[in-house]
């Protein structure tokens, strides 16, 4: 652009805006003696008046449709043509009256035609299925049919029920000044109609206030159910092509499906979602979305990737389970929704009822990333750090190499999540809403990761370390907002995860049992507190299950099988209610199994070999109900192959030898395949290892001492492997050096036997030799295993032999 | 506990874009950046996009509607970028779908004028060209008159690819441009205005 066009476009605009009687004057002091520049602009602007409404693009009709109004008194069907009630971008609706009966009916021409044979027959056979819709709350269709009009174009029609004194709801509501409970139980009747088309297989897909007329007597009627469908393709389409200002009515009470046009998608939750915007509308007097005045694109943009304003924040707030309630239906992903209009009419009247709802509040991630569309610079930052750890972390349970760039990632990210901190707090200074948002978003985000740190894959320092920053960032905010619920169960829960790497038994862990006894005492305490000051809510009494669960533990491993009893018993009492008060999930689920499993480890430890039976049948059929519910599930399907191993060193220990064995090679052909699906899985490999161990015990014990030998040595490979892979994992080095006190247990057997059956000097002397042997080379390795390792109760437990077995092998050689 | 950053990861992953708006993306992204080649590759996938979408809209359902440019370039934009893209990237995707829009229309035009009239896509773009029968304008003129415009001020000729080959409002345009509404307006009437008296005057010497 040269500068004398440049100077051209400045003045031609700033003539533009003048009114065209000021513009001459304008020109003759803007151009001065620049005669040609005074023609040229001239021409310009005379030339754009004359051009005025040229070059617009061509308005289009949706599809050719003549005449579009009938005149009173035209014939249409049985039905004669009185005034219009309303005209939309669908039809046009005439009250009308039909001769036989004679009744008053409303008749809707539709807009569209049909563009093939075969939209005329669907037509028909839907305006079918529509008249078997009979629901005090939906409007009847009487009939349907054609009309040729004079121009001979068809344009199909419907008699409907006439609503008589019809306002619609959300007017209704406003005039009669209704108070919520009475507007929520006008909503559940129109839930229960949607629900009755629904379950006759039709979707309403034009779910408005427009839609749901309250007649003279307050009842309220659906109208136009599923009529949407009939003559054209779908809504979504429609709105593509149409862009009339009626047509905003309707985008109003779109789902993201409908607007993405994804009519494949469309489904009863499509209409959950419109009920739900009506139920905010109705409740508070706004909108979900500020719509107005938005292209389409962006409309679609917004109802897809924007939080919806919460109505506790609108002019007419509406709080909690109601609140709730609302934002469920209105999710933007369907799965996230009620899964019906029943369900949705069931939880308002629960509601209705002051009962507790099933609604549930949407998981912070997930809000996280809702704010995140909004605030993308802001939180773009967290985002990032929470999607690099969980990457990183199953990337390191890879390959050496990946696992360290991995790290040196995450390292970075961290960094970044101290940057981030002191901008939140250089805002929190300002006070700014968005901030108090952020953090309590950031807060919630760190307790959930940090607590799922706890049974992530990937390198074990580095996932303490993760979490140690997520509970330091924690108790700091808490000095900040000491009261707030939930950064106290984001910090309990952060404990949790940080217990659980440190020194957690249930998994591989560094071995720090300080932290962990420190890290689980705080997260009950902070759980105790939680539910004392909240008896009924369900999330910390979860907690307080888990942390109490954890602090059994603890108190086994340290030889305390009292404490540990009635710890373990607490937590299951705990689960067991909140089952009762609504089934918990899989997960909440397992945790009664594994309950079951660590009593069943003290029974064991008890010498109590039919109490521990009892307690794996039960662990067992908890089990099969999770894999039910999430069938091929590889966690549960890990699950129920530790509890076949424990299964059978149970039956092993009281006897049953050959059962033992059979749930043993279950066991570890379950393991093998699930190795061979996901040969990363650190996990997995630690139990087959220890599976292979179990079983190579409960060989040896049956005298199978080859068998024992071989199985043992395939279980000192795999930890050895794992060792290479994760030298400060404590587990496989503790692992490793029971695989080879087994291994020598077995040599000592077969010295032993060699005593019983009478075999030969040198014979029993080599044996008893190999026997000693492989004692001291079980000794050296728990010598190089760290202090932790040998204190744990597990490994001291299972090394305090070696001495005793070593002075047998002496004893037995000095005797020859 | 509430379980699965894990898990909820993997769904998200599985619920990813197409590889298509992948590659959509990073097209754009490296043509705003720039990058001719890039340019060029983005040009050919929303062009191919928009005849194939002309085409279906075609063969199915909708034969009697008159297509309109709005609507396929929004079916463009829903199928090619229904997925998350920035504020930028859209703007940059609406201006080359314009450019597309209005190379189909040209070839097409062109090639109807040479007597040629290959089946299939061509009778999509008849129905749109149709449409524009009633411009006081030839389409061909037009376009000239439109390359002319781009010489002097690009963003101008920007404008008018936007409002009348993609048939976007004012509003949108303005959007699109990074302009008020006011801005928009004036830089419309000027750009149309300047067209109108090139392509009134018969004196081909201004060309």
């Amino acid at each position: 652009m040269d500068t004398s066009w440049r100077r051209i476009r400045e003045l031609f605009e700033h003539a533009d805006a003048l009114p065209p009687r000021a513009r001459s004057a304008f020109l003759d002091s803007a151009c001065g003696d620049d005669a040609a520049l005074h023609r040229e602009l001239s021409e310009l602007l005379a030339a754009a008046d004359e051009s005025a409404g040229a070059l617009e693009p061509p308005p289009t009709p949706i599809a050719p449709c003549p005449a579009l109004h009938a005149a009173p008194g035209t014939l249409v069907g049985g039905y004669r043509l009185g005034h219009v009630l309303a005209a939309g971008g669908m039809g046009i609706v005439y009250e009308a009256e039909q001769q036989n009966p004679r009744r008053r009916v409303a008749l809707k021409m539709m807009t569209l035609g049909f563009d093939s044979p075969g939209a005329a027959r669907r037509f028909r056979h839907e305006a079918e299925i529509l008249g078997r819709l009979r629901h005090p709350h939906i409007a009847q269709v009487f009939e349907a049919g054609v009309h040729v009009d004079a121009s001979g174009y068809e344009r199909p029609w419907f008699a409907m029920e006439l609503v008589e004194g019809a306002t619609d709801i959300v007017g209704y509501a406003t005039q009669c000044a209704l108070a919520a409970d009475e507007r929520l139980r006008l909503f559940t009747d129109v839930c229960d109609a949607v629900h009755h088309g629904h379950q006759r297989g039709v979707v309403h897909r034009d779910l408005k206030p427009d839609n749901l007329l309250v007649d003279g007597e307050g009842r309220v009627k659906v109208i136009d159910f599923g009529v949407a469908r009939t003559t054209h393709a779908d809504v979504a389409r429609r709105t593509i092509a149409e862009r009339s200002g009626d047509i905003v009515g309707t985008l109003r009470y779109m789902s993201p499906e409908q607007l993405e046009g994804r009519s494949d998608t469309i489904d009863t939750r499509t209409d959950v979602h419109a009920l739900g915007v009506v139920l905010y509308e109705l409740l508070t007097g706004e909108l979900p979305y500020d719509l107005d005045g938005k292209p389409l694109f962006e409309v679609a943009r917004i109802v897809r990737d924007d939080a919806p304003r919460r109505p506790s924040t609108c002019g007419r707030p509406v709080v909690g389970d109601l609140e709730l309630i609302v934002l469920t239906a209105i999710a933007k992903e369907p799965e996230r929704r009620y899964a019906s209009a029943a369900a949705l009419a069931d939880d308002v009247r629960r509601y209705l009822r002051r009962e507790p709802v099933a609604a549930r509040p949407p998981s912070m991630v997930y809000q996280l990333r809702m704010l995140g569309r909004r605030h993308r610079l802001l939180v773009g930052a967290v985002i990032a750090i929470a999607a690099t750890l969980v990457a990183a972390a199953i990337l390191s349970a890879g390959a050496a190499v990946r696992a360290r760039r991995a790290e040196a990632e995450v390292r970075t990210q961290l960094d970044a999540v101290e940057r981030a901190e002191r901008l939140a707090a250089a805002q929190g200074e300002r006070a700014s809403a968005l901030f108090e948002e952020l953090l309590e978003l950031s807060v919630t985000l760190i307790g959930d990761f940090a607590d799922r740190l706890g049974d992530g894959f990937g390198s074990l320092e580095l996932r303490r370390d993760m979490a140690a920053k997520g509970v330091e960032i924690l108790e700091a905010l808490d000095d900040g907002a000491p009261t707030d619920p939930r950064v106290r169960s984001a910090i309990a829960r952060a404990h949790l995860g940080l217990a659980r790497v440190a020194g957690g038994r249930q998994q591989r862990n560094l071995g720090d049992t300080a932290t962990a006894a420190r890290s689980f005492e705080r997260a009950h305490e902070l759980a105790e507190a939680l539910v004392a000051a909240r008896p009924h809510d369900r999330d910390a009494r979860l907690l307080l299950a888990t942390a109490t669960f954890h602090l059994a533990v603890l108190a086994a491993e340290s030889g305390d099988d009292d404490g540990a009893v009635a710890g373990l018993r607490r937590s299951l009492e705990l689960r067991r209610a909140l089952d009762a008060e609504s089934p918990l999930s899989p997960v909440e689920r397992f945790g009664i199994a594994e309950c079951h499993d660590r009593l069943f480890v003290l029974r064991m430890n008890q010498r109590d070999p039919n109490g521990a039976i009892a307690e794996l049948e039960a662990s067992g059929q908890v089990l099969e109900e999770v894999l039910a519910a999430e069938p091929g599930e590889p966690r549960w399907r890990i699950e129920l192959a530790l509890q076949r191993g424990r299964l059978g060193s149970a039956l092993g220990q009281s006897g049953r030898t050959d059962a033992a064995l059979g749930q043993f090679e279950r066991s570890i052909d379950d393991l093998r395949e699930l190795r061979a699906e996901t040969p990363d899985a650190g996990q997995v490999r630690y139990l087959l290892a220890s599976m292979q161990a179990m079983y190579g015990e409960t060989l040896r014990r049956a005298a199978r001492f080859d068998d024992a030998e071989r199985v043992l040595r395939a279980s000192l490979g795999d930890a050895e492997q794992m060792i290479a892979l994760e030298p400060e994992a404590v587990n496989q080095r503790a692992q490793r050096v029971g695989c080879l006190l087994m291994l020598a247990d077995v040599a000592r057997d077969r010295a032993r036997a060699a005593d019983a059956d009478g075999s030969d000097g040198p014979t029993r002397r080599q044996a008893w030799e190999r026997a000693r042997d492989a004692y001291l080379v079980a000794r050296e390795a728990r010598d190089q295993l760290g202090e932790a390792e040998r204190t744990s109760a597990l490994t001291a437990r299972f090394l305090g032999s070696v001495e005793h077995s070593l002075e047998e092998c002496h004893a037995a050689l000095s005797r020859d | 506990m509430r379980q699965g950053l894990l898990r909820s990861g993997t769904r998200s992953k599985r619920m990813s874009r197409s590889d298509h708006t992948d590659r959509l993306t990073v097209l754009l992204r490296r043509s705003a950046a720039g990058d001719e080649h890039a340019g060029d590759e983005l040009f050919r996938l929303v062009f191919d996009d928009l005849h194939r979408i002309a085409r279906g809209l075609m063969r199915h359902e909708q034969r009697h509607q008159t297509l309109q440019p709005t609507a396929l370039i929004g079916e463009a934009w829903l199928r090619l970028a229904g997925a998350e893209l920035d504020w930028r990237d859209r703007a940059h995707f609406f201006h080359v779908a314009a450019r597309a829009m209005r190379r189909a229309i040209i070839d097409y035009v062109r090639a109807r004028n040479a007597g040629k009239r290959d089946a299939g896509e061509r009778i999509a773009f008849e129905e749109l060209a149709d449409a524009w029968d009633e411009m006081p304008y030839e389409l061909l003129d037009l376009h000239e008159a439109l390359n002319g415009l781009a010489e002097v001020d690009a963003e101008l000729a920007r404008i008018v690819e936007l409002r009348f080959f993609a048939g976007l409002s004012l509003a949108e345009t303005g959007e699109l441009c990074g302009m008020t509404f006011q801005q928009v307006h004036r830089a419309w009437n000027l750009a149309r205005g300047w067209l109108h008296r090139r392509l009134r005057s018969a004196d081909p010497s201004r060309d």
